[in-house]
């Protein structure tokens, strides 16, 4: 593999040219700003919303 | 009966079909003359079902024979392009290659067909139910201005009387913001209440299914019969069908007593004056009806934006993830291909730090709701914009439509709990205004009596409009 790992293409899997990856990572500037205030936020031991169950059927099914 | 039936909420035409006043079929073809009158200028429809006037024709008949289903039956509803629907194909606005969806009905429009409802045909949307205009749908109330989105061709066709109402999807506030937009009612209930088999994705725990209608009591109709268990969404709630007679009996309760919350905090931040003082109006108006004005306060909604951002980006850049590695996304509208592709920046660790946000923001608003029935705010801070507007004016603050566009309706979208938007009078450019009102978990009840108390302080259910230049 010569692929240099710090390539736009390769660090973000987009398979497109790096102006174009430029032009996207100007445009999310501002999301990233949003994105990285979140990331300070102290969330504790708090646990994500999304949680993998491990049976086919979900544990809603309990409820009444 | 004095106003065109075209022109009725369902629950007008749902009596008079039932007391052979009027025939699903003549409803029909006031709709589909609205639509041969208007749509050249509205665009709001993708398509027309050609088998409608088979269904209309049955509906009466059954009807005729005495077996009247219910309050739908026989009455005209559009359904957002990124519903499947058996007779016609799916598009969930796009061109591009590379989409197929099946011609068999979703969960929520086959649950429609049950309750006896025509289905009319498919709505316009903005590209995968990424954006909030709907180009090229006009907003009937001023042409020259967008209709909102991305369920933007229903709000264009209820608001002027081309459907009885019509079915939405709500990612950050797809429902909600064409309906104040465009002035109807809207309904985002519970997530996971409307099963959401056989619709587009775009954001798997973001995405919820709904109506756009004449009335909160037309919402409370269609949300009621599209509800139910649905084993093929993994985030059904699997609750049995809520009970109308109780939403209704919840409706009628009245204003006296309820208990209004209000977060000053982020939802009355940045608002337009004529928002502003439709909103404090209708404040007004409920606390002099007896409702009890709770005064709340959420820190924890500073932080939302990136969580909503971090989980959408990289959602719908999952979903899309086959066509973004094969190169078909290069035909997508600029601001979707933008959009998908971007979400690539959003890491693993993102994602879950906004899932274990909004697990936090949730708990914080469960507690909250011990002390109050309902939040009520503007649903949107600014009224419908020119289309091809990108900046707005707010106080002398410059900022992007599309940034201020989602900004009140996106946290319950987070929170996955029940929030609609009621009409509740137009700005000086006689554009319409909404009121969003918002509640626990599945909390419909307390959401429908508190809108139905909105709708009656605005006075009563807006009228549909006739776009002025046909």
């Amino acid at each position: 593999m010569d692929q240099n790992p710090l390539e736009p293409a390769t660090l973000t899997g987009l398979p497109l040219p790096p102006e174009r990856i430029a032009e996207l990572a100007a445009a999310f500037a501002e999301i990233r700003a949003e994105i990285e205030k979140l990331r300070r936020l102290d969330l504790g031991e708090t646990q994500p919303a999304v949680i993998f169950a491990p049976e086919p059927g979900r544990t809603e099914d309990l409820q009444p | 009966m004095t106003a065109e039936p075209w022109a009725l909420p369902i629950t007008a035409q749902a009596d008079a079909i039932r007391g052979g006043r009027l025939s699903p079929v003549d409803l029909l073809d006031a709709y589909l003359d609205r639509i041969d009158a208007y749509d050249d200028a509205l665009q709001a429809y993708v398509a027309l079902d050609p088998a409608a006037r088979a269904q209309a024709e049955a509906a009466a008949a059954e009807i005729s024979a005495g077996r009247w289903r219910g309050p739908l039956h026989g009455i005209p509803i559009a359904v957002k392009d990124n519903y499947a629907t058996a007779g016609m194909p799916t598009g969930a606005g796009t061109e591009a290659p590379g989409f197929d969806w099946p011609e068999e009905d979703a969960t929520a429009v086959a649950h429609l067909r049950a309750a006896g409802a025509v289905i009319i045909g498919k709505t316009r949307m903005h590209e995968y139910a990424w954006g909030m205009e709907t180009p090229p749908t006009a907003n009937p109330h001023d042409l020259s201005r967008v209709p909102g989105g991305s369920s933007g061709g229903s709000g264009a066709a209820v608001a002027a009387g081309l459907a009885a109402a019509a079915l939405g999807s709500d990612t950050g506030g797809s429902i909600r913001i064409p309906a104040s937009l465009c002035g109807t009612a809207g309904l985002k209930p519970t997530f996971g209440l409307i099963g959401r088999g056989g619709i587009v994705p775009h954001s798997w725990s973001l995405d919820h299914a709904g109506p756009l209608a004449a009335s909160i009591a037309d919402c409370a109709i269609l949300t009621a019969a599209m509800a139910g268990p649905d084993l093929s969404d993994s985030a059904s709630a699997l609750r049995p069908q809520p009970d109308l007679a109780k939403w209704q009996d919840a409706m009628a309760a009245g204003t006296k007593g309820l208990r209004i919350g209000l977060c000053r905090r982020h939802f009355f931040d940045g608002l337009t004056v004529p928002v502003a003082e439709a909103t404090e109006q209708v404040i007004d108006h409920l606390a002099k009806a007896g409702a009890k004005i709770v005064e709340f306060d959420l820190p924890l909604l500073d932080h939302g934006l990136g969580a909503i951002f971090a989980i959408e980006l990289s959602s719908s850049t999952a979903y899309h993830d086959a066509r973004l590695r094969a190169g078909q996304v290069t035909v997508f509208a600029e601001d979707v291909r933008l959009l998908v592709e971007m979400g690539r920046f959003v890491t693993g660790a993102d994602y879950l730090t906004a899932e274990r946000y909004r697990r936090r923001l949730g708990e914080e608003m469960a507690a909250l709701f011990a002390q109050i029935d309902v939040v009520l705010s503007p649903t949107m801070p600014l009224t419908a914009w020119r289309a091809g507007e990108r900046q707005v004016n707010i106080g002398g603050r410059e900022e992007s439509v599309l940034a201020v566009s989602w900004r009140l309706t996106y946290p319950w979208n987070l929170m996955g709990l029940p929030a609609a938007s009621v009409p509740v009078g137009n700005d000086p450019d006689g554009l319409p205004i909404g009121v969003q009102v918002a509640g626990p978990a599945f909390g419909e009840a307390a959401v429908l009596r508190a809108s139905a108390a909105v709708e009656a302080a605005a006075g009563g259910p807006a009228q549909r409009v006739t776009p002025s230049e046909p």
